[in-house]
């Protein structure tokens, strides 16, 4: 709910203009601040706390944040100053929502910095030799002669995890900063460290298991009001399963007024019999947010266009409509319970676990927990064959690439134990290049600040001092979160078992929405774009999926994965990242 | 006969030492001399196994469906002389005294009732299928997917992860033969549905004792049984229910999801026969006994793709049908030593449906599914011997019906994100 720009060379400073007005929706006020050589850009909301009220002119130092701090600072930009010029141990406990971009006049050197979960984004390129920065993608489409061209080595990372991961983008030339990394440029160079690692240190005392759903419980509560900015009253996106709930608990004991806000899928809605016992028994409206195929059909390139890089999985869709209700019941900040399975063992590692128990039993069977990592995200690794067209498939770089980008994670010297290392991953991948920033995009679609509140630093670090066994218990998943509840939430809400997954995305796109595949995925359309086999993406949309495939929510899973890419293409490739006219 | 590798059709008398006249490629069979395949029927058995290429499978899984090829060419032909031999002579006797006719006319039928039901019967011999598979082996090499066990020493060398014992699955699958096993593992099916798969005997070695130490970890495990027609096979559950070294008394489900005698009727001509003492008892009932002492049926009639499928349904079925409270629960699923509150909700009745429409489905439509698939099964192997039109039985036997999939929640896992 704010953003950032600027550039490092010789540019004309109304670039600065055309790039925030690239993001009007990101707040009503601007500011830009110029030194020789140098522009900064931020746009933001006047009058909500917790963030900078203008660009920070302090000496030679220009400083732009966007986003805020957890906890709160009256000023992030002044926090952020004195942090960074102190560098080193003033960087330990740094924590919050935001991106940075500090110009040291003196050294003429340009810092950039993300938040260390990634909620926030911070996107580069060098064009005629000038460094330009930005929150999102569409504002360096902004910069005067630009031509995005498609990467397709990064779209061919985009349809194995359905997000893109790591520092490259789908577009040429154009990169990202790592989240919990600082990027310095300085002599026309630009190398990044990161200042926050996950390590394994496993406490003695957490052995305990007392003492450590103690510790749980307090810096769960401590996360939740870390991220509250003096709001009067908050909304929290409640799905009746044990993370959300929790961060409704902790909400209703930092006594904070909340307004929860539940999906409604109508016949396929799952849990939600749970939000609604939550709700009441910690005395907060529920308001039911319907969410159809076709409501979700009509918002898609608007969606789309506000995501800004391609994200492919469908809980996108009901999100936005979810944002939208917030928003439209005059809400600044929104809560979700996002994280808990990433840090605390969910039940993605079960399968990891299952594979790695079994591993090289067949001459053909995958090797390395890389490998079955990459299938577990079930869109197109393995498939490739089957769907891309032999001219894509020619461009998108050797093999080992997807497994580079999961060895230190997966292969980390620092993580003895298997459970933590495929925790690591989750968390560098799914949560902080694909949860987090999906979520804050969506959010500031409808001016919302996102808050999430288990992406905590202090709280990640404890989960990776926890032995294993209190996360993943036997087949429990979460153990030490529900153990952290057990008293304060029924038990059927915390010791029920994940029942199905929520969102009915195969019913859509082989039903209401097929007329709206047909547009983006059809013959023609496929095509047009040359990069997939127009017989294997014709028999997804008639419902068919691979022979060993047991489920069928994977064939919406994979199509909308497609429909989400060909959409983004048409937008920022073909449309140069303009707002789009209309539904497609 | 046609060329796997060129699509030539060559005539017999154009094809010298076993080759192809158009490309030179070898044929691994010659059915005119007394092979009983073409290399083609062969390939197309093994691309229906297979599902294109797209399913790990088993020796044996081609052994059936070269077997259900195999017979309906000699059914059919032995049909046809009858039919053939009959009309002629119907018109001869016809001719000379027509009244005869009333015997002849029932004769003739009852031949052909006897014909059918007993021509083309016999399974194709294991020995011969042996031969077959060593030569194909020979001529065209390891066919694609065939599972294909790494021996333990070749296990890449990785140091053991130590808390993976601490650890425990959702589910798990036993099953009474080790190639099941094989089957459910080469296909990822542990993977995909965070599921134990053991044979009752040990394997796979291994793995074996962790994850049965594992499973004891899970007290909410649910546990489901795979298996062969036999009597060692339908006991299983029963033996698990009440074996220290399984399940006894952890009052875990333990669902039997193998095939029994009931299930036996649209594989009548794929059935072993024998003549044992099989006594009653022990998860047996009576007719069960009955029907075990004269015959036995192998998992493996069943085609890799189906298994997985059916069985992927049957767990799903079963687990929706117990995590929801308001959920029916048809508890003929559930066999063995139940949890209390499984047992409440309804009796426990041995022998138990399978690889079929679990809880939510009637028995009644079990027994018209089954019916369907028989005939389905029957119309799509007609002229198989050949290969001709053998390739469209590919969605023969057990076909998921896709719409009793009325929603895309599955309880196998916890679905895609939610938002926490």
């Amino acid at each position: 709910m704010s953003g950032l720009c600027g550039y490092v060379g010789e540019a004309s400073p109304e670039v600065l203009t055309a790039m925030l007005q690239a993001i009007d929706y990101r707040g009503d006020r601007i500011d830009t601040a110029q030194a020789p050589g140098v522009g900064l850009g931020y746009r933001w909301w006047g009058g909500r706390p917790g963030k900078s009220g203008s660009i920070l002119r302090q000496g030679p130092h220009l400083l732009s944040c966007a986003g805020t701090l957890a906890p709160p600072a009256p000023s992030p930009a002044e926090a952020l100053l004195s942090r960074l010029s102190a560098g080193g141990a003033a960087l330990d406990e740094l924590d919050g929502a935001f991106a940075c971009a500090w110009w040291d006049g003196e050294r003429r050197r340009l810092t950039l910095l993300r938040d260390p979960f990634g909620v926030r984004s911070l996107y580069y390129t060098v064009h005629q030799g000038v460094l330009y920065f930005a929150s999102e993608l569409k504002q360096l489409l902004a910069i005067p002669g630009f031509e995005p061209a498609l990467d397709p080595a990064a779209i061919h990372k985009y349809l194995t995890f359905s997000f893109v991961p790591g520092e490259d983008v789908p577009l040429r030339g154009v990169k990202r900063l790592l989240p919990g990394h600082l990027g310095v440029f300085e002599d026309g160079k630009l190398s990044s460290t990161p200042y926050f690692t996950l390590r394994e240190q496993l406490d003695p005392a957490l052995e305990d298991q007392a003492t450590a759903v103690r510790r749980v419980r307090a810096l769960c509560r401590q996360a939740v009001e870390r991220r509250l900015n003096g709001e009067p009253e908050v909304a929290l996106y409640l799905s009746g399963g044990i993370d959300s709930s929790g961060v409704a608990v902790w909400l209703k004991e930092a006594g904070v007024k909340v307004r929860a806000f539940s999906l409604d899928f109508g016949e396929h809605s799952v849990e939600r019999e749970q939000a609604e016992q939550v709700a009441r028994l910690l005395e907060f409206p529920l308001t039911w947010v319907k969410a159809s195929g076709e409501d979700i059909g009509q918002a898609l390139m608007e969606l789309v266009w506000k995501l800004d890089l391609p994200f492919g999985d469908a809980v996108t869709g009901p999100h936005f409509l979810l944002g939208r209700a917030a928003r439209q019941a005059g809400y600044s900040a929104v809560f979700n319970g996002e994280g808990g399975d990433q840090l605390f063992g969910g039940w993605t590692s079960k399968p990891m676990v299952a594979a790695e128990v079994y591993g090289g039993l067949y001459e053909d069977s995958p090797q390395e927990p890389e490998e079955l990592y990459l299938r577990s995200y079930h869109r197109f690794y393995g498939l490739e064959d089957a769907l891309y067209a032999p001219e894509f498939r020619a461009q998108v770089g050797g093999p080992g690439q997807r497994r580079a980008l999961l060895r230190p994670y997966l292969g980390s010297p620092d993580i003895p134990h298997f459970l933590n290392r495929v925790r690591l991953a989750d968390i560098a991948l799914k949560g902080s290049q694909n949860i987090l920033p999906r979520a804050e995009r969506i959010a500031n679609a409808w001016a919302l600040d996102m808050r999430v509140p288990l992406f905590d630093r202090a709280l990640a670090t404890e989960s990776f001092a926890l032995p294993p066994q209190l996360k993943l218990h036997g087949a429990c998943e979460k153990y030490v979160l529900k153990l952290a509840l057990q008293n304060k939430l029924p038990d059927d809400i915390v010791w029920r078992r994940k029942f199905g997954m929520s969102v009915p995305a195969t019913d859509w796109v082989l039903g209401p929405l097929a007329p709206l595949m047909e547009e983006l995925l059809g013959p023609a359309a496929v095509r047009r774009r040359g990069m997939f086999q127009e017989d294997y993406v014709s028999r997804l949309r008639q419902g068919q999926d691979q022979p060993d495939e047991t489920r069928r929510r994977r064939i919406g899973e994979k199509l909308w994965a497609l429909a989400m890419l060909e959409a983004w293409m048409r937008v920022f490739v073909d449309g140069r990242g303009r707002r789009p006219g209309g539904a497609a | 006969m046609i060329c796997i590798r060129c699509q030539h059709d060559s005539k017999y008398s154009e094809r010298t030492g076993k080759k192809c006249p158009h490309c030179g490629g070898r044929f691994a069979f010659e059915p005119r001399e007394n092979d009983p395949f073409t290399d083609m029927a062969v390939q197309r058995a093994i691309d229906t196994v297979s599902a294109n290429g797209q399913v790990k499978w088993g020796v044996e899984h081609l052994y059936y469906e070269l077997c259900r090829r195999k017979k309906s060419s000699t059914k059919g032909a032995a049909v046809f002389v009858v039919l053939f031999v009959g009309f002629g002579a119907g018109i001869a006797i016809g001719t000379a005294a027509p009244l005869a006719l009333l015997l002849h006319v029932p004769a003739v039928f009852g031949l052909l009732w006897y014909t059918y039901q007993n021509v083309g019967n016999e399974l194709f011999a294991r020995g011969a299928f042996e031969q077959l598979w060593d030569r194909w082996g020979q001529v065209h090499g390891k066919p694609k997917g065939v599972i294909a066990r790494r021996p333990p020493e070749a296990k890449p060398a990785r140091a053991p992860e130590p808390d993976l014992g601490d650890y425990s699955f959702d589910r798990a699958v036993i099953c009474d033969r080790a190639r099941t096993v094989d089957l459910l593992l080469a296909n990822n099916f542990h993977f995909e549905n965070n599921c134990a798969v053991l044979s009752v005997g040990g394997y796979p070695q291994q793995a074996f004792e962790t994850v049965r130490r594992m499973l004891r970890r899970n007290p909410r495990l649910e546990v489901f049984v795979l298996h062969d027609n036999t009597p060692e096979g339908c006991r299983l559950a029963h033996l698990l229910a009440n074996s220290p070294e399984w399940f006894k008394g952890l009052g875990i489900r333990i669902v039997d999801v193998g095939l029994r005698p009931l299930h036996a009727g649209p594989f009548e001509r794929l059935l072993l026969r024998q003549n044992r003492e099989v006594p009653a008892g022990g998860g047996l009932s009576a007719a069960e006994a009955s029907w075990l002492s004269k015959h036995s049926l192998e998992l493996a009639v069943i085609r890799p793709e189906q298994v997985l499928k059916r069985l992927f349904r049957a767990m799903n079925q079963f687990t929706r049908a117990v995590r929801a409270p308001a959920a029916p629960r048809e508890s003929r699923v559930a066999q063995g030593r139940l949890s209390p509150g499984a047992a409440a909700a309804g009796a426990a009745v041995a022998g138990a449906a399978v690889l079929a429409p679990t809880a939510a489905l009637a028995r009644q439509r079990e027994a018209e599914e089954l019916e369907r698939q028989r005939k389905k099964n029957e119309a799509a192997a007609q002229g198989g011997g050949d290969g001709g039109s053998g390739a469209s039985s590919s969605s023969g036997d057990f076909e998921v019906d896709i719409d009793s999939f009325s929603s895309d929640a599955d309880t196998s896992d916890g679905g895609a994100d939610s938002f926490g």
